[in-house]
């Protein structure tokens, strides 16, 4: 089965079939965006597993309960499955996420870069712990508007329905959000390299 | 057009989220002006530095849940 030309619908449909390969197709083709914006909201590796475990374990039940009607938009049906159960959390917390990486469990372990260029790897590797820095840094909500919009594939619209604010509300922080990662690029002197 | 709207304008380009006649307005912009031009450079740099990177959960996370999938079938 030629997977990297089937259409995230076919999968689930596959799925729902009783194709089980399906539904690992589906995670691996999208584990790295979610896990992404998941981990980058809560800052903590082990609870960022625990999430992404809870949204597809969400994800199946939805799916096998014939209740998923995104046809065409599954990363972001996702990622607002993961976002929202990172609002959860924090909810219960009743606070925002203030915990890192302790040095021997380091995120580093897991990066991956989309260039697989050994020389390439090793210079994106130097400026890796800028870039999540970067982002680190932005404050709570542009960070939350950023991940949604670049990882999630969420249209601002959606992110304005799931953050409950307007739509020119989340495109402002999307743009406070980039002139700030610009200022921080240009601080840090981050090259892009590919 | 004040400097907010433009930068609006083109982060809503970027992502294909403008109507077909902004669209076309907002591409013509790029191609005539040198400062939005270098701004649209500028957004598209700072959105692949941040795409640059990702981050893979751990094995087991994914095997759980194929697991609890099967649990299911």
């Amino acid at each position: 089965m030629q997977t990297a030309q089937i259409s995230d619908n076919e999968l689930i449909v596959s799925y729902l079939q009783g194709n089980e390969s399906a539904l690992s197709e589906l995670v691996k083709r999208h584990k790295r965006k979610i896990f992404t914006s998941i981990y980058m909201l809560v800052r903590n590796r082990e609870l960022a597993e625990d999430i992404f475990q809870d949204t597809f374990i969400k994800v199946i039940n939805t799916l096998k309960a014939g209740n998923y009607h995104e046809e065409g938009k599954f990363l972001p049906w996702v990622s607002r499955i993961a976002h929202n159960l990172v609002i959860d959390h924090f909810r219960k917390q009743k606070r925002m996420p203030l915990s890192h990486d302790t040095e021997e469990y380091s995120i580093m372990d897991n990066i991956r870069f989309k260039d697989d260029n050994v020389q390439d790897r090793m210079i994106k590797q130097q400026i890796h712990d800028h870039v999540k820095q970067l982002i680190e840094e932005l404050p709570d909500e542009q960070r939350e508007v950023v991940l949604m919009r670049i990882y999630g594939n969420l249209s601002f619209k959606e992110i304005a329905e799931a953050t409950n604010v307007s739509i020119n509300t989340s495109l402002g922080r999307m743009r406070y959000a980039l002139i700030n990662l610009r200022r921080i690029i240009k601080e840090h002197n981050i090259v892009l390299t590919n | 057009m004040d400097e907010n709207s433009t930068l609006n304008n083109l982060i809503l380009y970027y992502f294909n989220e403008l109507g077909m006649t902004d669209s076309v307005l907002t591409q013509q912009a790029i191609d005539s002006n040198f400062l939005v031009h270098e701004e649209f450079e500028m957004l598209k740099e700072t959105i692949g530095t941040i795409q640059s990177v990702e981050i893979e959960p751990a094995e087991k996370s994914i095997c759980s849940i194929l697991a609890y999938s099967k649990s299911l079938s």
